[in-house]
């Protein structure tokens, strides 16, 4: 097809129209911009159209571009700041996510001090607990031993009565095995030893009388203080309390006898 | 010519070439639309969406497609188009009869001398209805060789050849 007869088709109209199929659009504009008679056809129609279309307008007003550049400048300015918009819409759920995150992580610190200061709670009250137990215990062991040294076939059991002068309602419990040696005294009935005294305990023998001195009654290991087994007694025929000073005396103060019986 | 450097400008969103070309082609941006959707109001509306759109996509013309005016003709009569299937048109579409661009063109004692509409309408007038109809249907509506073929009933094969022979016709008064 020689220029003349691509011009006179009528190619180049529909062309500049633009209402050619995408593929033909693009093989005329591949062959105008080879040929420059082509070209210059295709500006001739370009010009004729751009006046015809012109003759259409009904006139623009200056507004509707004044108005239409403005928006422009908007979409120029406002591009960079929409991208700022966005980033900090991220940044709020960041810094929402950071603070959800820093409470949980401070709610779970506080949880677990809570719960370490259970623990120490609960641990010293265990270790009151078994220091209780521990002790009842060994109450318990030592209420047992008595007992058991009482049950023995021969221990005897004695009271010494109060003496009428110091105690006259009070008496004293004896536990006496002349076979073991061991003598267990009740003394709960007698007074509360003044301070700074302490009771006594003597075996006696008659005839001439000899005290012999077989404990101070103090520091008991029973409960309340006021149970003692005493050990290692000589042969005797009677036991006897006084009120010592503390540290307890060589031989009895009889002015201050509180017990005495006899076997 | 088509202003190649301003097109250059343009796609590097420089504002100022942007009014340079709207300057060169809105008033023919308008008419194209006006004879499509016939309400000057829309009309303007429609030209500053289309003007918009010329912002925004600038990078996507390619001179290797074609005429930056014929890519300019596209947009704005399917932006025109679009208009016209809307919903807020039809309601407010009024019902005045208008069968073509020549409608548009306005008598030459309306015009000063200077103005490139006077002379035309004289000229049009002396156009062959059919030549009118084609020239509408092909540059103002954008329609195929074969849409405008069936709708004036005319040959595929003439379309192409009627139509240059029509546009000659009005070359020497536009020329």
């Amino acid at each position: 097809m020689t220029t003349k007869d691509y011009i006179e088709s009528g190619l180049l109209e529909l062309y500049v129209y633009g209402t050619l199929p995408e593929k033909e659009q693009a093989q005329v504009a591949a062959d105008v911009a080879k040929d420059p008679e082509l070209q210059a056809e295709v500006n001739a129609i370009e010009v004729s159209l751009l006046k015809l279309s012109k003759a259409t307008s009904a006139g623009l007003s200056a507004s509707v571009k004044k108005e239409l550049l403005q928006k422009i400048n908007q979409r120029a300015t406002q591009s960079k700041p929409k991208v700022k918009i966005i980033t900090s819409n991220y940044s709020y759920f960041g810094w929402a996510a950071a603070i959800l995150l820093l409470g949980g992580i401070l709610w779970l610190l506080k949880l677990n001090q809570d719960i370490q200061e259970e623990l120490k709670v609960v641990s010293t009250e265990l270790k009151s607990k078994e220091i209780q137990v521990a002790n009842s215990t060994q109450k318990a062991q030592h209420l047992e031993d008595l007992l058991l040294q009482m049950a023995q076939p021969n221990t005897r059991k004695l009271t010494l009565p109060g003496n009428d002068l110091n105690a006259p309602n009070a008496a004293v419990a004896a536990f006496y095995d002349d076979e073991a040696n061991e003598l267990i005294l009740d003394i709960n009935r007698l007074p509360e030893a003044p301070e700074g005294m302490v009771y006594q305990a003597w075996s006696l023998t008659f005839e001439p009388l000899t005290p012999n001195s077989i404990g101070i009654l103090a520091n008991a290991s029973s409960p309340d203080n006021k149970i003692f087994r005493l050990q290692d007694i000589p042969r005797s025929e009677g036991f006897g309390i006084t009120l010592e000073p503390a540290g307890g005396s060589q031989s009895p103060n009889l002015e201050q006898l509180y017990a005495l019986g006899t076997i | 010519m088509q202003p190649d450097e301003l097109i250059l400008q343009l796609k590097q969103k420089n504002q100022v070439a942007f009014s340079q070309i709207y300057d060169m082609y809105s008033e023919n941006i308008f008419g194209i639309i006006n004879t499509i959707v016939n309400d000057v109001e829309i009309a303007e509306e429609v030209l500053q969406d289309v003007f918009i759109k010329v912002w925004d996509k600038s990078e996507s013309y390619s001179s290797e497609k074609g005429r930056f005016f014929t890519w300019l003709l596209n947009i704005s009569r399917n932006a025109a188009i679009d208009k016209v299937r809307s919903k807020a048109y039809k309601n407010k579409r009024k019902n005045s009869d208008f069968d073509d661009f020549s409608f548009f063109i306005k008598d030459d004692k309306d015009l000063d001398s200077i103005s490139d509409g006077y002379g035309i309408r004289k000229f049009v007038d002396k156009l062959k209805p059919m030549c009118v109809k084609l020239i509408d249907l092909l540059f103002f509506k954008g329609y195929t060789q074969k849409e405008a073929s069936e709708t004036l009933e005319i040959p595929l094969g003439t379309v192409k050849s009627r139509n240059r022979t029509c546009l000659n016709s009005l070359k020497e008064t536009l020329e």
